[in-house]
């Protein structure tokens, strides 16, 4: 899901500076209006032609008046391109292995395919220029409207260099993505994270089971169509006759002292506040007339 | 009175079972320590320095086979639930159950797939604390209610075990 | 005459003094000897995850809280750091300075909780009631500013609700003096104590290359030799404009781990004193005027900070709404278990207990 279908097509931010690496606009240093069909869209292009900062991190000032657009506010600092040092080397290495980075909020977004994962993980890690020593995080997540219906995430930081990387793959429903736990050893239990609660298996894994859930709960919890409550018949069974529901009574206001001494909830209809529990259900209970604070 | 006026001396005390039995019991209620999450922060807060526990004669054990309360503090969840089951039965009569935190009361702020909606799903609750989580001073007050509910109790009626409590 | 035994294994937890929470292990044991350990979590799932994608992005800071229930603190400033990222909101100075001052007492309260138990785990019960002394004098500051003890929500999203009670920087001072002398304290009883390192020294032992392969992170990766904070490395909040030294050892071991987190706790106290000394005066404390959110629909992040447990983090998928698409909690304590099994190889099984302490675990932080 790039952001590319969220913007104008146009960029009519004329104080905007932004320089287009690929496209023959002039590289001095000057403010460049582009338009939309000049800004050239190589196939599978991600980053945003019309809202490109400059590689320097310099500042963009923001466009005076400018006709209303369906966009609230210009986007540009946020889409500056992050200098990565690793994803070049990536790139220059396993020409084909990845798409092309996104960036946003000084982050970079590699996509993946899932059968060079592994790969590219190897390289990312052993590379002394990337050394991307440390998997940080490994997260699914459910887009049931995509073809290619979970979007797997992985981000990596290397300390040596004090940089992050996130790299994506998408993958369908039932279908299996190759272990990582050959190239980071912490990557185990965020795997099984990911099995238990999204259903994607791991390939190769070494225990690849239940590890939030009960072992033998049905359905997978963080899918978009598993309901928030779950289901009822997977809730704990239990009988009712086995368990005295009692009535609870609102004893709360009362001291040890005030009742000892015989003082009736001295709150009893002021406030709102009931002497019983209003919430509680309706259900036939068990009372053996000896209640407290009554 | 005609019967023992004057004929006891002075160092003997008369007194009902029923007193008897409920002031041992009340006076030395040893909670099973039971601390699931964020309550059990709480809990072991008054249990320690500040707001102090032992002077209710309230010792913190950790089996539930000499505890005679058992404190749930913190959410209970699916997985859990077993066990939960399984500790309640474990202990030994007499027993009650402080239900600490709207967690375990009602599912608390968690009405989702894998928590239980309140642990009397599970085990009789006797005083339920509400609070998220209840300040120290609030499972004190329980504590000092479930002596109140032990007073009450009598031998006379063994009937069912919750029947005397 | 030779014996023959067989591994037994036996069940610890969850319900279990000593586990910090709800956590099971299955111990394989021959003898005494621990030979192989398998963690089972999941006894605290709450499904926060799932919940917090059909809530608004103000209305999941409360959860927060509930995940690492010693420093919610820290938490919320995860999590609405992450917002804040998402948004590209900004923070006025002055909000930032209050919130870095309560994160920094909130690790102190951790520490303490943390050596609190973790002595006690280990049969210095004494601790457990002075550490709790000093930490309820934190809590009685943190309930002046926002009201609870334990579950704070004290931030907001680009900001902080209030500004801080008058005669709350002299009391937040004067705590501040006598910790200082209370860690004498703490020193003297622990730090050359014979029991202490008999029981500390030389157990669990997770070198750094274990550590960076299974993704340990905090107090843990730092007593392990190397030096990675998040406060140093990728500076947030105004942590790049205060002073403080990040504590290393490399001895691997429990009792490092011991000496980083007693350090720690004084670097703390440093980075408040100099907060408070800092901390405008005067000026504005939220920087989104009205609650309109517009983050981006379909961008992605991740932020991190340094907890008292290790990275702390929040990755959030925005779909152009108020409420997150997604929102995963990368917490510490999830990846800090992993090293449980390596760090119990051949321990006697009551260093399993020390081993549990000194990865400090909170079980709401890995379970969610």
């Amino acid at each position: 899901m790039s952001a590319d279908e969220t913007k104008p097509p146009e960029s009519d931010k004329p104080q905007s500076e932004s320089s287009e690496p690929a496209a023959a606009a002039p590289t001095a240093a000057g403010e460049v209006a582009k338009p939309a069909p000049e800004a050239p869209k190589a196939a599978g292009e991600v980053t945003k032609p019309a809202a490109e900062a400059p590689k320097a991190a310099g500042e963009v000032t923001k466009p005076a008046a400018e006709p209303p657009k369906p966009k609230p506010k210009p986007p540009d600092p946020l889409l500056a391109k992050v200098a990565s040092p690793a994803v070049d080397r990536l790139q220059a290495a396993l020409p084909d292995a990845t798409g092309e980075p996104h960036y946003f909020a000084g982050e970079v977004t590699l996509p993946v395919e899932s059968d060079r994962l592994v790969e590219v993980c190897t390289f990312l890690r052993d590379d002394p220029a990337c050394a991307f020593e440390m998997l940080v995080d490994a997260t699914g997540t459910d887009f049931p409207e995509e073809e290619q219906r979970f979007r797997v995430v992985y981000h990596l930081a290397s300390l040596r260099h004090v940089q992050r990387l996130r790299l994506r793959t998408q993958v369908t429903e039932g279908e299996c993505l190759p272990t990582l736990t050959g190239v980071w050893e912490g990557i185990n239990w965020f795997e099984r994270e990911i099995f238990d609660l999204l259903g994607i298996s791991f390939e190769g894994h070494p225990s690849l089971a239940r590890i939030l859930m009960p072992d033998d709960w049905v359905g997978y919890p963080l899918r978009k169509d598993y309901p928030l409550p779950g289901y009822p018949e997977h809730h704990l069974r239990y009988r009712e006759a086995d368990v005295v529901r009692r009535r609870y009574v609102d004893i709360s206001w009362q001291s040890t002292g005030e009742r000892a001494a015989g003082i009736v909830n001295k709150y009893k209809g002021k406030m709102g506040a009931a002497e019983s529990a209003p919430h509680m259900p309706a259900t036939p209970v068990e009372d053996d007339g000896d209640e407290a604070g009554t | 009175m005609g019967l023992i006026d004057g004929r006891l001396h002075p160092g003997i005390i008369t007194t009902t079972v029923d007193t008897l039995f409920n002031w041992a019991r009340k006076n030395s209620l040893w909670p099973m320590t039971f601390g699931l999450a964020c309550c059990a922060i709480e809990m072991m807060a008054s249990g320690a320095s500040r707001f102090d526990f032992d002077r209710f004669g309230v010792i913190f054990r950790a089996t539930p086979r000499q505890s005679d309360v058992m404190i749930v503090s913190g959410t209970v969840c699916e997985k859990m639930a077993p066990v939960l089951k399984r500790l309640y039965d474990q202990m030994p009569e007499p027993k009650w159950v402080i239900s600490m935190g709207i967690c375990s009361t009602a599912g608390g702020p968690f009405p989702t797939y894998s928590v239980v909606q309140g642990v009397d799903h599970l085990v009789p609750v006797d005083i339920a604390v509400a609070g998220c989580p209840p300040r120290p001073e609030a499972l004190m007050h329980a504590v000092l209610m479930l002596q109140d509910k032990i007073d009450r109790m009598t031998v006379a009626r063994q009937g069912s075990p919750r029947k005397s409590a | 005459m030779v014996f023959s035994t067989t591994e037994m294994e036996i069940n610890m937890g969850p319900q279990h003094p000593s586990t910090h929470g709800v956590l099971r292990l299955k111990l394989k044991l021959d003898g005494e000897r621990v030979v192989d350990t398998w963690p089972v979590i999941g006894y605290l799932h709450r499904g926060i995850e799932k919940l917090a994608e059909s809530k608004e992005f103000i209305k999941i800071t409360p959860y927060t809280d509930r995940m690492d229930y010693v420093c919610g603190m820290s938490a919320n400033l995860a999590y609405l750091g992450a917002v804040e990222k998402l948004c590209g909101a900004k923070v006025p100075e002055k909000a930032e300075y209050i919130r870095v001052i309560m994160v920094e007492l909130n690790r102190i309260a951790s520490h303490l909780l943390w050596l609190g138990t973790h002595a006690l785990d280990l049969g210095a019960m004494s601790i457990f009631l002075y550490c709790f002394r000093e930490r309820e004098m934190i809590l009685d500051l943190f309930e002046a500013y926002c009201g609870a003890r334990l579950t704070y929500n004290a931030f907001r999203i680009s900001g902080v609700p209030a500004d801080l009670p008058p005669g709350w920087t002299d009391e937040c001072q004067a705590f501040l003096e006598l910790f200082r002398q209370r860690h004498v304290e703490y020193q003297q009883i622990l730090t050359a104590n014979r029991i202490w390192l008999k029981r500390t020294k030389d157990v669990g032992i997770l070198n750094a290359k274990q550590c960076l392969a299974l993704s340990v992170t905090g107090p843990v990766l730092r007593a392990a030799g190397v030096a990675r904070d998040l406060r140093k490395d990728e500076p947030y909040s105004i942590y790049d404009q205060v002073d403080f030294d990040v504590p290393v050892n490399d001895g691997c071991d429990t009792y490092a781990r011991y000496v980083v987190r007693m350090e720690e706790m004084l670097q703390s106290a440093r980075i408040v004193e100099q907060c408070l000394v800092k901390m405008p005066a005067e000026g504005p404390l939220m920087g989104m005027k009205g609650r309109k959110m517009r983050p981006r629909k379909g961008e992605e992040i991740y932020f991190a900070i340094e907890g008292p447990r290790g990275e702390q983090g929040v990755y959030l998928i925005s779909d152009g709404t108020d409420r997150p698409y997604r929102c995963k909690f990368r917490n510490s304590t999830f990846a800090n278990m992993q090293a449980l099994a390596p760090m119990c190889k051949g321990v006697l099984v009551a260093d399993v207990v020390a081993v549990i302490g000194t990865l400090d675990v909170v079980l709401g932080d890995s379970d969610r």
